[in-house]
């Protein structure tokens, strides 16, 4: 059995985490309805380990690098790093955005058809680049990304900059930004 | 532990990763993280007992001398037990891992069609106080967590949920509405769980939350094992306080499975799926489309209002209709 102690540190950061992760699972994975399996599967298999590593420090890193392999099919991956050999964009500089001004996260999530197009949005992008856009708006570092998506932290910049920039035009519309202004 | 946890994620920059990150935010805000935890536990509780006997015993053989004949000996001996106690020795998994494997085997499983009856207490005293109970015989037939149940609720039409999660409601052929799980209030989503026969969930919930008993004591020859789950503590409005699992031993599919669910006014439904053959199912059925004339639409977040007017028409009709 488990010690109270390891079960309310485990519970306590699980509760905390699960949320976010069902919610990147359900927009990376191919069939949503199996987000919540693939998250209990991953948050099973890393908390039978937690002895061996830092939960607190580690634990998201660990989890969402799990969820993005068992989410993201081999397929995807090949095609995704075919497309990668071709593009010099990293030295362009950062991912040109619609102006930041226009933008209030907060009210623009309020709504829930608003919040609905944002979505379609990010499902819009192939599965790869969609990973590294939300795991980097949850927080996580470039290196992070790369060890989360298997690829080099050059490529995951890529790939963070090639999302951003899809997303930058197909969100245009809603940014109030005319969408040749935002690329 | 009694403080509060720091939110492990860090906050985005500002621009396109803030929005991307309000929207998951959003998402996980309509999250409830108990069940993927509640299962995790019982899954990490499981393992626990199951390694320390194991690498007790296999400790224990290392540890013998390897003279030949005391081997031979022993094994002798394990070889008289063996005959001598011939069925008691073939072990019976316990209720909480038959219910596992019951899982198990449903989730990779095909299509099964089920009866569903529903009886209630004291409706005759409200007859309107439970809407969604209404229907009282239905067929169900479910693959993994997809569903579809005919009639639908008031006794026309069908509902289900489908490959990718969506409920929908088709009380007509001329038109359906469809809704993402996030939109559905807790009450509905707990109906749809349970009318819908969503066994991982429903029996995920029964492992974490349920004592688990056998009926009998079970034999290794009896062809069925009936589990019965009584919950822990105060079962709240809407919650299903007991149910009753009969279990094909050697398959694992579930034969039955009665459900009691508390409802408003101290009423008590009962709810109770009986296999009825393990048919193949085209995979159109567990869709709305399926159930609809050709070119009928499907209202959902998109069209608001033509979805609120579909219900609102349909649910009209039965009230007026009575349950």
């Amino acid at each position: 059995m488990l010690s109270d102690d390891q079960r309310k540190r485990y519970e306590v950061w699980a509760l905390a985490v699960i949320p976010r992760a069902v919610a990147y699972a359900r927009s990376v994975v191919a069939d949503p309805s199996r987000a919540d399996d693939l998250v209990q599967e991953c948050l099973y298999r890393l908390l039978r380990r937690a002895d061996d590593y830092d939960l607190e420090r580690d634990g998201v890193k660990l989890l969402f690098t799990a969820i993005t392999n068992l989410c993201i099919n081999q397929s995807s991956r090949e095609k995704a790093l075919i497309s990668l050999d071709s593009t010099t964009d990293p030295e362009e500089g950062p991912a040109p955005i619609a102006d930041p001004s226009a933008l209030r996260p907060d009210q623009i999530a309020q709504h829930r058809e608003t919040e609905e197009v944002v979505r379609n949005a990010i499902q819009q992008l192939p599965p790869l680049q969609r990973a590294a856009v939300e795991l980097r708006a949850l927080g996580m570092s470039k290196e992070e990304i790369a060890t989360a998506l298997g690829v080099s932290a050059t490529n995951a910049g890529v790939l963070v900059f090639r999302g951003r920039k899809a997303l930058a035009i197909l969100l245009a519309p809603l940014l109030g930004n005319p969408p040749g202004k935002s690329v | 532990m009694s403080s509060p946890p720091q939110d492990p994620f860090p906050p985005p920059e500002p621009g396109l990763d803030a929005v991307v990150r309000a929207t998951l935010d959003a998402a996980a805000n309509r999250t409830d993280p108990r069940p993927v935890w509640n299962r995790t536990l019982t899954r990490l509780e499981a393992d626990q007992p199951h390694h320390t006997p194991a690498s007790r015993a296999s400790r224990w053989w290392r540890r013998l001398p390897a003279a030949g004949l005391a081997v031979a000996g022993l094994a002798a001996a394990i070889l008289v037990v063996v005959l001598l106690i011939p069925a008691a020795k073939q072990a019976v998994a316990s209720p909480a891992e038959d219910v596992q494997a019951a899982r198990d085997a449903h989730e990779h499983g095909s299509d099964r069609r089920y009866t569903q009856m529903v009886t209630l207490t004291h409706v005759e005293a409200d007859p309107l106080a439970h809407p969604v109970e209404g229907g009282r015989r239905a067929v169900v037939w479910v693959r993994g967590n997809r569903f579809v149940a005919q009639p639908g609720w008031g006794g026309t039409g069908a509902w289900g949920r489908d490959p990718v999660g969506r409920v929908w409601f088709a009380p007509t052929r001329e038109a359906a509405v469809r809704y993402t799980e996030a939109e559905l209030p807790p009450a509905i989503r707990q109906a749809v769980q349970i009318r819908g026969l969503e066994l991982d969930a429903l029996l995920g919930g029964v492992l974490a939350d349920f004592d688990l008993t056998w009926a009998d004591p079970p034999t290794p020859k009896a062809a069925r094992r009936v589990v019965i789950a009584t919950r822990r503590g105060q079962a709240s409005l809407f919650q299903v306080v007991s149910a009753e699992v009969v279990i094909e031993a050697d398959s694992h599919l579930i034969r039955s499975l009665t459900l009691r669910r508390i409802l408003p006014a101290g009423a008590v439904a009962t709810i109770a799926f009986e296999l009825d053959t393990v048919p193949i199912n085209t995979p159109v059925v567990y869709t709305a489309e399926g159930h609809l004339n050709p070119g009928s639409p499907v209202y959902d977040a998109a069209t608001p209002i033509q979805r609120r007017l579909v219900l609102r028409k349909h649910f009209a009709q039965l009230m007026r209709g009575g349950l």
